[in-house]
């Protein structure tokens, strides 16, 4: 996957590039609008890591003209925590989802596999992780082809498990995925506790593997090593 | 007490203190002249007598001369002479009374050898009724002096204090927030045009102190939040390092916990200089009573591993002209802080009538004063999951909308009343 990265804060870059590179994927980087600009004029990328306060420019802009070259890249907006306008904009001329800053790069990173999902293959695909198949169209999860039934943030957390396969995901990171990071609920590190207890129990009684390892003190990870 | 009563009431004390004063001194000093009179004409008459005794040897007949009472004694030894006037009270014989008199009591000797006594009464009566009358009068003056006094001092403060009066109007019509700084009237008199000149400038100063300040929190929010997003995207990549031993995590993870406390941190005091500056403009029609059935059924899960039941009575919609974003959030925080300080087995009960909505649920007694419950920065507990914003947005985003907030507790209930 050929990902770009428009991001005028240096070490911001290089922790999402070097985050997505672990994953395999190509990376570019724009630090700023002209640079942008010029690579999304004579390439294609899957998805476009795009912030929207650029010192030269508004990335606003860029969105239009990605649109009016008719371009298929997936958009992923970055905005500032407290411009809602800039993400309801950005959406409204065709980015394809959004993240505030700061964010956790797990999300960033289960956001954009999420984006190449729904632009090309229609978001008709099936996630593989050994023997746990996830349909995420029909949001439905397999083992060993046969059902596994999840509640619905338990689908959630498995997804962002294995988009973030052999990572170490904080607790936070979880909890703002599971409900967003607006809001945090009374104990809710508590309860993503149960969460992954319950998603452990069921993975392990149908398919004999326990694939969640609990890293103390930090978080979890899904791993099969 | 008004201005105005207190000056009254200070001008009277003065005017009838000043008024008993002057009239004490008119009644004595009236006094004295007429005594003085009195006596003239005592010691003319005894002068008169004593001339006839001396000169002629004999005594007048003084009842047909003067009307008052004389009595003239002659006596067969001598005596120095000697004259005395007093105050004194006679009965006389027609009249039961006593009645005061001026008496004018004379010794001495004729060349003859031959003493002799004067003694000259005249009646007060007449002129103390006089006196009487004089300073009923007096006091009546003064009574209607002092009212006028009064009056006219009080239509005068009244009108004089007019701009005053006027400048304390628009003082405290003053909102900081405002886009422009009071406008103070003209007066003629020098010392309100002074205070309105120092009242505009201050005004002015507290106004742009207050936006400098605003832009300040702003600015720095702002900023904070890219250093804060490279914080937490190293520390990221750092955990994903595997040769990681025990300390470094327990490091990593306070780390982490910090920088995710500063971050909410950081988010709310966004979002209330966002709702300072008014930057929810754009409004649709809402319905409180869909958003808080959305809410709990997005946190049905955190709800009922907490052992809260959730009692929900909408009597009728509450469909109100809001940001739904703001709307989203007035909800969330409030819910959310009904679920934080819960018992376990306890319940929250959320019901609407008319256009009230009242959120209660069962929870320890605060700690805190509760009318710094919507304060800043109040916190029950030292809880780091909470940076203690969620109600003062709560109240941020009522205030903004013009909807008044209340906060009840009895019986281990607390009680959270939203009129929109």
């Amino acid at each position: 996957m050929k990902v770009l990265i428009v991001e005028d804060e240096k070490p911001l870059v290089e922790s999402i590039s070097n985050y997505l590179k672990q994953e395999g994927y190509l990376c570019e980087i724009a630090l700023n609008f002209n640079q942008a600009e010029s690579k999304i004029s004579d390439n294609t990328y899957d998805c476009i890591i795009l912030d929207i306060g650029l010192p030269d420019g508004n990335g606003l802009e860029l969105i239009k003209v990605l649109k009016s070259n008719k371009s298929k890249d997936g958009i992923l907006i970055l905005t500032a925590k407290d411009s809602i306008s800039d993400k309801i904009n950005g959406l409204e001329i065709g980015a394809d989802d959004y993240l505030t800053k700061p964010f956790h790069l797990s999300e960033l990173n289960a956001r954009i596999k999420s984006i190449y999902r729904r632009r090309n293959l229609a978001g008709n695909i099936e996630i593989h992780f050994n023997e746990i198949k996830i349909n995420t169209e029909a949001k439905q999860v397999y083992v060993n082809d046969s059902v596994l039934n999840l509640t619905r943030k338990e689908y959630e957390l498995l997804l962002f498990f294995i988009s973030n396969k052999n990572r170490v995901l904080t607790k936070l990171s979880i909890v703002e995925h599971l409900w967003g990071d607006n809001v945090v609920m009374a104990d809710s590190l508590e309860f993503v506790y149960t969460h992954i207890k319950n998603l452990r129990k069921k993975i392990i009684e149908s398919s004999d593997n326990d694939y969640i390892k609990t890293v103390y003190g930090l978080g979890y990870k899904f791993t099969d090593q | 007490m008004k201005l105005l009563t207190k000056t009254s009431i200070y001008i009277v004390y003065f005017t009838i203190l000043a008024f008993v004063a002057s009239g004490f001194i008119f009644y004595y000093s009236i006094r004295s002249i007429v005594y003085k009179q009195i006596d003239a004409s005592l010691v003319t008459e005894k002068n008169i007598i004593q001339e006839q005794i001396e000169h002629t040897d004999t005594i007048p007949d003084f009842n047909a001369a003067f009307g008052h009472l004389i009595e003239v004694k002659v006596y067969d030894r001598t005596f120095k002479q000697k004259q005395i006037i007093k105050d004194t009270i006679i009965n006389t014989d027609n009249d039961e009374d006593d009645l005061p008199y001026r008496k004018l009591y004379f010794l001495s000797t004729t060349e003859h050898k031959k003493g002799y006594s004067i003694s000259i009464s005249q009646p007060l009566s007449e002129k103390k009724e006089l006196l009487e009358n004089t300073s009923i009068l007096l006091l009546i003056l003064f009574i209607f002096l002092i009212l006028i006094f009064v009056i006219v001092n009080y239509w005068i403060s009244r009108k004089l204090w007019i701009p005053f009066y006027k400048s304390l109007e628009i003082i405290d019509k003053f909102e900081i927030n405002s886009d422009s700084s009071p406008i103070f009237y003209k007066s003629d008199i020098k010392e309100f045009n002074k205070l309105n000149q120092v009242l505009e400038s201050m005004s002015e100063k507290i106004r742009s102190d207050y936006i400098n300040l605003k832009e300040f929190n702003e600015n720095a929010s702002h900023e904070v939040q890219t250093p804060l997003s490279i914080i937490r995207s190293k520390l990221e990549l750092f955990l994903q390092y595997e040769n990681l031993n025990s300390d470094q995590t327990i490091l990593l993870e306070s780390i982490n916990d910090a920088v995710s406390r500063l971050s909410k941190l950081n988010q709310g005091l966004l979002l209330i200089s966002k709702i300072d500056n008014q930057q929810f403009e754009s409004s649709e029609v809402i319905c409180i009573d869909q958003i808080i059935q959305n809410f709990l059924c997005e946190y049905e899960e955190i709800i009922q591993l907490k052992k809260i039941s959730v009692v929900t009575d909408f009597q009728s919609a509450i469909h109100l002209r809001m940001n739904p974003v703001l709307a989203g959030i007035l909800v969330s925080n409030l819910i959310s802080n009904s679920v934080r300080h819960n018992i376990e087995n306890g319940y929250i009960k959320i019901s609407t009538l008319k256009n009230t909505l009242t959120i209660s649920n069962i929870g320890n007694s605060l700690n805190i004063n509760p009318n710094q419950l919507f304060n800043r920065f109040t916190k029950r507990g030292s809880n780091p999951e909470s940076v203690g914003l969620g109600l003062s947005i709560v109240k941020k985003i009522v205030n903004y909308y013009g909807q008044s907030i209340n906060y009840e507790y009895s019986n281990s209930i607390h009680t959270i009343i939203i009129d929109f």
